[in-house]
């Protein structure tokens, strides 16, 4: 191999600068997966050169370059776009993520935005760089704290936010689920499963172990359906029946009262920990499949996700629970995420209340 | 339960290098998995992590090249809407792979440990394939990683260690500081000491900066080592363990751990949900690691005082010193 001088290489490298300029060469990189060490904060000393103005919610101080968003600083320092030429550019997925949420909830119709603070107050105070807030029903306000801190007291956030709050911080992977959930609690006028109940000679029964776990397309059980679905080309058929199952660990839990003489199956609610009871709140049992009668030792059964009939903070304590709609996006998504961060990072100046 | 957004999947524990740096467990202190997975186990590993939140997976080893079904185990986790990637050393790297790759949109991460040195690394003559294999992979579109890992040895040609794959064509670089670990144990001479880090971030940035390219620090650095945090702007660093949280690892016998150089084997995978409740795990969920050196520190929100399981490795428990602060 020939060897280059610093001369040479530096000469070569500021060609390639120039080259990367132009579309063949140009483009994008997805790298938060191609090792074992995962990216989990931005670097805070470039956070008071956001792209845009803020006021810290903290201590009020103004902070950010003061110019408006745009792409090329959002390439470079925190976000994922598409540039001038259309190649998706990704550079942190973390912000990703906080992205798909605001836009999947503002798209099911909830006000959300983002609360930022100073660097100052992320260091001295040990405040989270971005709160990501949502309005989940006139009760309750769910505040999320971007990044994710794990095992901190939600005190913390609870008293920064001012306000009767229910507070949680949680794991960064759990803020895809919210926002997938709240969409889809808003497309779906009802949300169906189906599972295998087993009877019990006392009357009562429980979803059957087959039934938890995914869906199976030879079988049927942990088939769903789910009206208004949006998108229906393979792959994303592939996430949606994968995606939206696994809440087992509260299925686990559900028992139900059979009525073998009037042919009904009803839901037990006493005695259930606060989480199976909010679950229980939010669903109901549809139609029974199968022989019922004194011989009947299992059913199927299918359970309605009725977003309409029940107050919504029900639910929204269930995505924390662990739902899973497996979404992703690809070409054209891409620019309705970037279009949504462009309009978050504008208009959240942190003026205003919710 | 819900898994991190990043499967680690450590496909074998063959490997065709000898690598100095080598952080397997198994080429230390844990002894080698017998039976690897067959191809039917890692498909239902791969479902069982889709329907846990999991998105992203990551093939690594030993080398997961050597395994024949690799690609209709990538193939299989493409088709349920992962996003794939790929850690090798590129020896048994193809044109066939590589054309496989391609319309998966495979992201291949190659190590690239030295150019001169890059024998005395890796114990095989073999950088001029490497460095032709970024090459084919940007004829091909593929996009590429260049993987170096920085020890004693190849500091003093870090500057050509990392223009030289650019030039060939690798779109990102990664750089990941030696730290102690498998066959690493035997080498600690070539740990790099805390003004030898910083070259490190100094001439990374530099090479990134004239080549418009973006890079950054794959192990997590103390924040209290970095002089001048201000000044890299192309290089990313961070100073947080991603383990158990980001992102996890299963080894080729189907052992879960919180991350490669984990010697900790917490339980099988079809055992996954018990990492609820595992206290190992929830060590690192809940960042209950921070070393005693850490206590009073204004950046512990942002800083885990360094890598946690080379501490452990190293330094014997996983709140220990960083091993840039010294090995005892």
């Amino acid at each position: 191999m020939k060897k280059m001088s610093k001369k040479e290489l530096d000469k070569a490298l500021d060609a390639i600068k120039e080259l990367r300029k132009e579309k063949a060469f140009g483009g994008t990189l997805p790298y938060h997966h191609a090792m074992c060490y995962s990216m989990r904060m931005p670097s805070y000393s470039k956070w008071d050169k956001i792209p845009g103005k803020y006021v810290c919610k903290c201590c009020g101080g103004a902070f950010g370059r003061g110019d408006k968003a745009n792409q090329e600083s959002i390439q470079q320092r925190y976000g994922n776009f598409i540039d001038k030429e259309g190649f998706l550019v990704i550079s942190d997925s973390t912000v990703e993520e906080m992205i798909h949420n605001i836009k999947t909830c503002r798209d099911a119709g909830f006000d959300a935005k983002l609360d930022f603070h100073c660097s100052d107050c992320i260091r001295d105070k040990q405040l989270p760089p971005m709160v990501f807030r949502f309005r989940a029903s006139k009760q309750n306000d769910y505040t999320v704290s971007y990044p994710d801190i794990f095992g901190e007291s939600f005190e913390k956030d609870k008293m920064i936010i001012g306000r009767r709050a229910a507070v949680r911080i949680f794991p960064l992977w759990q803020y895809n689920i919210c926002g997938g959930f709240l969409s889809s609690l808003r497309e779906s006028s009802h949300y169906r499963i189906n599972y295998k109940i087993d009877l019990n000679p006392d009357g009562t029964a429980q979803i059957a172990e087959s039934s938890l776990r995914p869906f199976n397309k030879d079988d049927g059980v942990g088939a769903f359906d789910r009206r208004s679905a949006k998108r229906d080309d393979d792959r994303n058929n592939i996430s949606r029946e994968w995606g939206e199952l696994p809440f087992f660990d509260i299925l686990k839990q559900l028992r139900f009262k059979c009525d073998k003489k009037n042919q009904e199956v009803e839901l037990i609610t006493e005695n259930m920990s606060a989480e199976v009871q909010a679950f229980i709140n939010c669903v109901e049992v549809g139609n029974i499949w199968g022989e019922f009668d004194d011989e009947a030792t299992s059913l199927e059964m299918d359970i309605y996700y009725s977003p309409e009939e029940t107050d919504f903070s029900h639910k929204a304590r269930i995505w924390l629970n662990g739902l899973n709609t497996g979404m992703s996006y690809e070409g054209k998504a891409w620019q309705e995420i970037f279009d949504a961060l462009t309009n978050i990072l504008g208009v959240s100046t942190g003026e205003g209340e919710l | 339960m819900m898994l991190p957004h990043t499967a680690v999947l450590e496909i074998t524990a063959q490997c065709n290098h000898r690598c100095v740096f080598c952080c397997c467990p198994w080429e230390h202190s844990v002894s080698k998995p017998k039976a690897e997975m067959d191809t039917n186990e890692w498909k239902q590993i791969i479902t069982a992590y889709r329907t846990r939140g999991v998105r992203y997976v990551t093939f690594t080893g030993g080398e997961a090249t050597l395994r024949d079904d690799l690609p209709e185990i990538m193939d299989y986790a493409y088709k349920l809407g992962f996003t794939v990637g790929l850690v090798t050393n590129g020896r048994a790297v193809t044109t066939k792979l590589l054309e496989f790759l391609q319309p998966r949109k495979v992201l291949l991460s190659i190590s690239v440990p030295g150019i001169d040195t890059f024998k005395e690394h890796t114990g095989v003559d073999n950088i001029e394939h490497v460095l032709s294999l970024f090459d084919e992979c940007k004829k091909n579109g593929v996009n590429t990683v260049a993987n170096i890992a920085v020890t004693k040895k190849n500091l003093a040609e870090l500057y050509e260690n990392i223009s030289i794959p650019i030039l060939h064509g690798a779109d990102y670089v990664l750089l990941n500081r030696f730290l102690p670990g498998g066959r690493g144990m035997e080498n600690t001479d070539l740990l790099l000491t805390v003004d030898e880090i910083n070259e490190m971030l100094d001439v990374a940035e530099s090479v990134l900066e004239r080549a418009g390219l973006n890079g950054h620090v794959g192990t997590e650095l103390p924040y209290c080592i970095i002089k001048n945090p201000k000044k890299y702007e192309r290089l990313k660093i961070a100073s947080t363990c991603g383990a158990a949280k980001g992102f996890f690892v299963t080894d080729p016998a189907g052992g879960i751990k919180v991350c490669n150089h984990s010697p900790e084997n917490l339980c099988n995978w079809r055992e996954i949900d018990k990492l609820a409740t595992n206290e190992y795990w929830l060590r690192f969920i809940t960042r209950s690691y921070r070393p005693k050196m850490c206590d009073g520190c204004n950046y512990t929100d942002i800083c885990d005082g360094g890598c946690r399981e080379a501490a452990h490795v190293a330094n014997g428990s996983v709140s220990a010193n960083d091993p840039c602060f010294g090995i005892l």
